[in-house]
């Protein structure tokens, strides 16, 4: 049987009268790196939220990785790096403080939570900035902790929300590089720019009104 | 165990926190001394304060302190992005609402601790060898305070107006706390034994046990917004 990493089953997501989302039917497989395009409000960031385990769907059910995400939301959450719009860090800790915490969350402990710390902050090249309280790091710097905040708990689904707006493009190519290096992780990520994620998404599907209106395969 | 080990990295999260934005902290305390010595002034001199007078001033102190820690307690989470991250993690919800709950007990432990010993002076609370149960009864008032106030502080940090409705919503929320913890006070201070008190102190345990039954049900769908 042919495990999906994501397999959305007739998810729709109302507020009030509003559709965000729209008995989206969308499966990806283990592995794929999908671009999420749309214009704002398209429902790009609530289905990678729904995705996520941010949000529950009105209607329609969601599986990740086999597992049902209502049912199983703590195991699901295991296999999940998810970075938003804005960053997660707490402003007045430092950098090693809050990836500290985030570890602990998903009970990681003692020595090996010290060595992945070390490690994490070494693959997003910020470790001379682990001292360094998150409010007096630049934005770029930010989102560096933030990938790095979910690279500690080495998860099989990375979903990214524009991760790279607001970002120089020094910033923006180290980025790049790092998630090509995630080999055989499933990766989502959202952004306003098809040039971007054309450059190393094999997939893209494209939101329009809450509702998918293309979905196209790279070679 | 993973419940409470998480509440506690939470709590001790928020608390190095708070030990980072001191002024905060020194604002609140600074808010219950000047109401308590406005209140002394109120009342005229210090030794005509009864017991009763006393004490339901000091609660009242206690609230409107308070306040101030419930504001931010879950809206400083929302203003600044990071209730996202609290949603990326594979613990309960309720690890998050108790790790706010530890971490308001403390804070309003060390207001507790300057409030008392001015007390003495300011409100004619006076010292006496049940001193001791007045410090449990001020316990006790303040874990259900901290439930209470935690609880409505998520229920309300989504809203825009959050700032006005948390006092609006606690206010009568917070009846059944002080009620009884305003008698019990009175009643430890009055000299009177443990069992002219123990009935206050079962409607405050009956009430913790409501709040978190309240919470356990619905603060999950809560935090999803």
């Amino acid at each position: 049987m042919n495990k999906f990493a994501v397999e959305c089953i007739d998810i729709t997501k109302q507020y009030g009268h509003l559709y965000a989302l729209r008995k989206l039917k969308i499966n990806i497989e283990i592995g794929e790196i999908v671009g999420i395009l749309g214009h704002n409000g398209a429902g790009k960031s609530t289905f990678l939220k729904i995705i996520g385990t941010h949000l529950s769907p009105t209607a329609g059910s969601l599986n990740i990785l086999g597992n049902d995400a209502k049912k199983v939301r703590s195991k699901v959450r295991r296999s999940i790096g998810f970075v938003g719009h804005t960053s997660f860090m707490y402003d007045e800790l430092t950098s090693e403080e809050n990836l500290r915490f985030y570890g602990k969350m998903f009970s990681i402990y003692g020595e090996s939570l010290e060595k992945k710390i070390d490690q994490v902050l070494d693959q997003v090249d910020i470790d001379k900035y682990r001292y360094v309280a998150i409010k007096k790091l630049s934005h770029g710097l930010r989102k560096r902790v933030d990938l790095a905040r979910i690279f500690l708990h080495s998860p099989e689904i990375l979903i990214l929300d524009e991760p790279f707006s607001g970002l120089d493009q020094t910033v923006v190519e180290t980025l790049v590089d790092l998630l090509k290096k995630q080999s055989g992780v499933t990766s989502l990520l959202s952004s306003h720019s098809s040039e971007l994620l054309k450059e190393f998404c094999g997939r893209m599907l494209t939101f329009s009104e809450g509702k998918l209106v293309n979905d196209t395969k790279g070679d | 165990m993973g419940l409470l080990r998480d509440s506690l990295n939470i709590a001790v999260r928020d608390i190095l926190i708070e030990s980072r934005r001191a002024y905060e902290l020194w604002s609140i305390i600074f808010f219950a001394v000047s109401a308590m010595v406005m209140v002394s002034i109120a009342w005229g001199t210090p030794i005509s304060i009864t017991i009763e007078e006393g004490v339901a001033s000091l609660w009242i102190i206690i609230f409107f302190t308070s306040i101030l820690l419930f504001t931010t307690t879950f809206s400083r989470e929302m203003d600044c992005g990071t209730i996202g991250g609290l949603k990326t993690i594979p613990s309960s919800p309720l690890a998050t609402l108790f790790g706010k709950v530890i971490y308001s007990v403390v804070m309003l432990l060390l207001v507790i601790v300057v409030l008392l010993p001015l007390s003495i002076v300011f409100i004619n609370i006076q010292p006496s060898i049940d001193i001791l149960e007045l410090f449990l009864i001020l316990i006790i008032g303040i874990i259900d305070l901290s439930f209470a106030g935690s609880f409505v502080s998520s229920i309300v940090m989504y809203s825009e107006g959050k700032n006005l409705l948390l006092p609006f919503l606690l206010f009568p929320i917070s009846m059944p706390i002080f009620i009884p913890a305003i008698l019990s006070s009175g009643k430890i201070l009055q000299g009177l034994a443990f069992t002219e008190y123990s009935g206050e102190l079962r409607l405050l345990g009956a009430f913790l046990v409501l709040v978190i039954m309240v919470a356990i049900f619905s603060f999950e769908t809560i935090m999803e917004e």
